[in-house]
This record gives C-alpha cells, structure tokens and sequence, in this order.
C-alpha cells in the first residue's frame, strides 16, 4: 500500500531551545473482537477492561542524529508492568543498549517472552511486585506476549537514537531536551514491521521545531 | 475426507451461522480459533486408548476449536465453543456445542461470579486448561477420561458381570445393551462431555471457590442436556492460590462431586433390584490437586477416588487415580514436558469365589517436546506408552507430531 506523507516543518519561535513538537497523522485501528477466554475463569479480567481502543494506530516517534552522540553513561530504564492481565504501557521506547524493567503488578502468574529476531527471550514466572530486567542491543521492534494470557500484546520499540516519543491518541507528540543539529525523523506504528523516515528536522541553538506527517493513505 | 466428516465440517460452518443471533445483542463481539493436526504412528489399541466415548481423540488427524465470545454488558458474556474432530461422531455435533454465559461480580460481589448453560469442568483443575494449547502434553489425563467398565444404562446380575470376558478393559469400546444403543464405561472425571447446569463460583484473597448444580454426574455428564433421571449432581472445589510471598505459584485445592448417575429407565429392567429406584445409585468422586510454577517449571499432579453404586453389585466399586505432569521451558520456543499416571481399581468377589479388580488397572507415561516458533504457532513431537494390567494386548505405544495454530 503506497501511503502518501505530507511533511509540514515549520521554525518555532519559542525562546527555549531543545523542543521539537508536532503530530503524526496514524491510520485509525482496525476493528478487533474481544478476547474470548472460557478456561481461565479466575483470572480473566471483567469484560470492559478488556475493550480495545478504537482510536489511531499507537505509534512512536525519534530522531535520528546526522552527527555522532555521545551516548550517555546511564540510560533510562523504561517500566512494562503487567496490570490486570494488560502490558502497561502497551509501548515502551528504549535507545538500543538500553534495558526494560519488567514489573509483575497482578497476584497471578505472568511470563514474558519475546520470538521476534532482534531478541528472543523468555523471562519465566515470577511473583507479584517481582521484576526482571532485559537489555535490548539491536534497533528494531520487539514484540512481547505473555506465555499465559494470550491476550497480552506489547512492543519494545527500540531506536537508534537518544531522542524519542509515544504519540498519544490523536498522534501528537513533544520531544523535550534535544541539542541543536540536523536529525532525521523516523516513524513506528502498529503493524509496521521496520522504521520509516518520514522526513528531516533541525533543531536551532535556541527555540522550537515542529514537525508533522501523516502515513494515512490518501487514495 | 469421508463423507461423515464432510458433514462434520459443514456442521462446523453452520455453527457461525448460530453465532450471529447474539451478535445482535452484544456490545462487543470475538471469536477465536484453534487447529491441531496430527500425523501418528504406533499401535491402533494405543490410539484407541484416548478415545473418548463420541469418537473423538486428542490424536485425531485433525481438530478445530472455535469460540466465540459476545460481551452484553460489563458484567455478562455469552460464549459458544464448538469442538470439531476428524474422528468425531458427526451424528452427535450438536450435543458437542458449548454455549454458556458467565455473569461476573454479580450484585456488586466482585467475589461472586456465575455461569450457566454446558459449563466447563467443574472438579479438579485440568478442565481450566484442557484446551490443547494450554497443555504441554497431547494426550488427557486418564482421570479425565478413561472409560471403566462401570456404566449407568446397564443393571447386572451379579458380580459375575465384571468377570465376563470383553467386559474388564472394554470400558471405551462402543456396544449394545438390549438391542438399544449404548454409551460406554463411565470415567471418573469426563471433561469432554460439559455438563448442563449452573455454576457459582469466585476468588477472595486467593481462595477460591466453586460449587454447581448438574443434569448428570461428574463421571458421567449428561451428553443430550436433560436428566436421565428424577434428581441432580453437585460438584465442587475450594482451593488457595497463594497472591505473594514466598509460596507464590503454589496453588492446591479439594474437589467433589455427588449425585445419581443411572437411567431412570433401568428401573424397568429385570434385573433391577425391586422397592429401588434409579436414583438410589450414587457416583461419588473426591480429589486433590496441587500445581507450582516458579522460572520455568511447572508441576501440575491431582489424585482422586471415585465410586459408583452399582445394582445388585457388592461392594461399591471404586476407583482410584492420579497423575503428575512436570514441564519445563527453554527459552521462549523450546518446552518439554511428562506426565506419569495410573488408575487403580478395587476388588470383587465372583460367584465362585474368584477375587479380582472389577476393572484392569492402566498406567501411562507421556513425554512431549515442543518448538514454537511463532507465538501462535507450534509443533511438538510426543511419545505415549500405555500399560493395561494383566492385558498385554491392550498395552500399546503411540507417537505423534503436532502441528497448532492459533488465534490470540
């Protein structure tokens, strides 16, 4: 499917430097059923929390540096918890060498694994209030399920970059703290099996950029 | 595909046709879907040993599971399964058709749940997970199925009945009764066959809880939904699963179940002894489970007795299983499990003084391998072996490859 992107890049006039804003036009989600559980009568989840949003795709934003970074000595460590049977956050964003915490917040069993190539692993049962932690080397989408509750779906997305977003539920975005330079934009949603360029930003010395696409196919 | 299974199939198709009613009056709609298929090897009586009493097999060539879900509001969903398999009786599909709905946190109880309809397996715990892509291992526990040469649409003489020959071991065999066709030898737990009734059951700080009101017994279900006799069955289980600490992932429980099995029209028989009626004959089954996870292991083992009052038979027969099923993960795609199991049958005396087990003791080991490498895909090779005492031609091996494919 050829999808037609529209990038509007605009110079900000805000007097501090580092921010660059904008929204990320997504298709909306495609329709999904309910999760059908009739075995695990304890454990599933009432039925309204196990609706799905009907909103746009969830999707991440980065920027890609022209020039070399210096990649801090301490990288964030970003949290998964496992929460009334969901992943939360469903997106977690980690620049690759960085690592996730998996946090077990529900008195039951819970076991991450992941098959997708850029890592493979199974984390095993742990106890509630329990956490393991796993470091993700290579750029690229992870996609991670419990073992247990089929119906657990989340993403590790991993970037090749220091500078990144989760776009909220109408696509837009804000990436804070970002040195002045030239980066290109990269894209992930839902259903993309690799990052998409979208388009160039550059930051200034000082003040804001904006910059806005959309994948939504336009035919 | 024979005839009969094209049929079985198209039953299969038509059943989404009976999904769209509830469509129209649910907020939120699923399906979900499963297919196993089976290559075999190994000797036919070993095959024939997992035959459950409509013909279906966990080894059949091929099987679906489809399931639906329609949520009518925060608090209720109806769900219909229908299990579909190549060696099923395609005469019986509707008695095969699971619909039930489940209320939960009923009146503001978030402890208190119910479920109504051809609810699932009440006793023990293997039910919870007997869908096949919850289980490591191929095969059903015997506990779950083993057909016993106890029945409940037959009224012997004597005890000489479990002496005739065809009869210890026959349990599972399909046979006539009086020129009328019959089901076979009660199990002691039949989780193939849900029962209709009325379930409520809940979860408070790791107890659990659950007690429901039947049309047959756990050992012996009623196939067509309406009684075949004047009173009820009750099942049962309370349970503790620990939420923290250092016994997390422990999980054990008590199950039971009480009621009358027999065909009420038995009482006309010759044989049936006079001022009785068919309810006087109870089946009784008590058990315990205990399961523990932790990494990547699990253990799951349950042990039960289960008894059936049997006209003119003395004393009560009973019998006596367990099994213990160890699985292990490697990695997110590798997975190995075994199960060791057995069945053990009292004694009973012939007319001519001939003491032996009113049915032949089995054991079974299973041992599985699987490799999943898509989170919804699989395959795994099993092997099975079945001992069935003092019968070497009964005994027999079994080995599959399994390919599953599943919908989330």
């Amino acid at each position: 499917m050829t999808r037609a992107i529209l990038v509007c890049l605009l110079w900000g006039s805000s007097a501090f430097g580092g921010e660059v804003s904008g929204t990320i036009d997504l298709p909306r989600r495609p329709a999904q059923g309910v999760d059908v559980d009739l075995y695990s009568k304890y454990d599933t989840p009432p039925p309204s929390s196990l609706q799905k949003d009907a909103g746009k795709l969830d999707g991440v934003v980065f920027l890609r540096s022209q020039a070399s970074e210096s990649i801090p000595a301490a990288l964030p460590v970003p949290v998964m918890d496992q929460k009334n049977a969901h992943f939360v956050p469903r997106i977690v964003v980690v620049p690759a060498g960085g690592r996730v915490r998996f946090l077990n917040s529900d008195p039951m069993f819970h076991n991450v694994f992941s098959l997708s190539p850029i890592k493979k692993f199974d984390l095993g049962r742990y106890p509630r209030g329990n956490s393991k932690f796993v470091t993700f080397d290579h750029p690229g989408v992870v996609q991670v399920f419990c073992d247990i509750h089929a119906e657990m779906i989340g993403f590790v997305v991993v970037v090749d970059g220091l500078h990144y977003a989760v776009l909220d539920g109408d696509g837009h975005y804000r990436i804070s703290d970002v040195p002045p330079g030239n980066y290109d934009v990269a894209v992930w949603a839902e259903g993309m099996s690799q990052f998409k360029t979208v388009g160039r930003v550059t930051v200034p010395t000082s003040g804001a950029a904006e910059f806005t696409a959309s994948l939504v196919d336009t035919r | 595909m024979r005839p009969d299974q094209l049929k079985f199939v198209t039953a299969g198709v038509l059943v989404s046709a009976l999904l769209l009613p509830h469509t129209l009056f649910a907020a939120e709609f699923g399906v979900s879907a499963q297919g196993t298929f089976t290559y075999k090897g190994g000797d036919d009586e070993a095959f024939a040993l997992n035959t459950m009493n409509r013909g279906d097999n966990p080894f059949s060539a091929f099987r679906f599971l489809i399931a639906s879900r329609a949520v009518i509001n925060s608090n209720t969903s109806l769900y219909l399964e229908a299990p579909i398999d190549a060696n099923a009786n395609s005469s019986m599909f509707l008695t095969y058709l699971r619909p039930f709905a489940r209320l939960t946190s009923v009146g503001g109880a978030s402890w208190l749940n119910l479920q109504a309809g051809r609810i699932p397996t009440v006793f023990g715990t293997f039910g919870e997970r007997s869908n096949s892509t919850e289980t490591a291992l191929m095969g059903v526990p015997l506990l779950y199925f083993y057909h016993s040469a106890a029945r409940g649409d037959i009224v012997p003489t004597n005890n000489d009945y479990f002496f005739q020959p065809g009869v210890r071991g026959g349990g599972y065999l399909p046979a006539t009764y009086n020129n009328k066709f019959s089901f076979v030898g009660m199990p002691m737990i039949y989780d193939s066959c849900w029962d209709v009734g009325a379930e409520m059951y809940g979860t408070q700080s790791g107890l659990q809880f659950s007690l429901a009101a039947v049309q047959g017994t756990v050992s012996r279900p009623s196939i067509a939904g309406s009684d075949n006799n004047g009173a009820k069955g009750v099942a049962g289980r309370a349970g503790y699963e620990a939420q923290s600490g250092p016994l997390f992932g422990l999980r054990l429980g008590v199950s039971g179940g009480y009621g009358p099995y027999m065909n009420q029209s038995m009482e006309t028989d010759s044989n049936f002894p006079a001022g009785k009626k068919a309810e006087d004959f109870k089946n009784t089954i008590v058990g315990g489970d205990l399961s523990y996870a932790r990494g990547p292991w699990q253990l799951f083992s349950e042990v039960a007795k289960a008894s059936y009052e049997i006209p003119n038979v003395h004393p009560t027969l009973a019998v006596t299983g367990y099994y213990v099923e160890l699985v292990r993960d490697f990695g997110p795609s590798w997975q190995a499990a075994a199960r060791q199991e057995a069945l053990f049958y009292n004694n009973i005396t012939s007319s001519t003084g001939v003491t032996q087990t009113w049915d032949y003791n089995i054991s079974r080991w299973e041992a599985s391998l699987s490799y999943r490498f898509r989170q919804n895909t699989r395959i795994r090779l099993g092997y099975q072996s079945t001992h069935v005492s003092d019968t070497p031609d009964l005994s027999g091996h079994l080995v599959a490859m399994q390919l599953q494919v599943w919908t989330r």
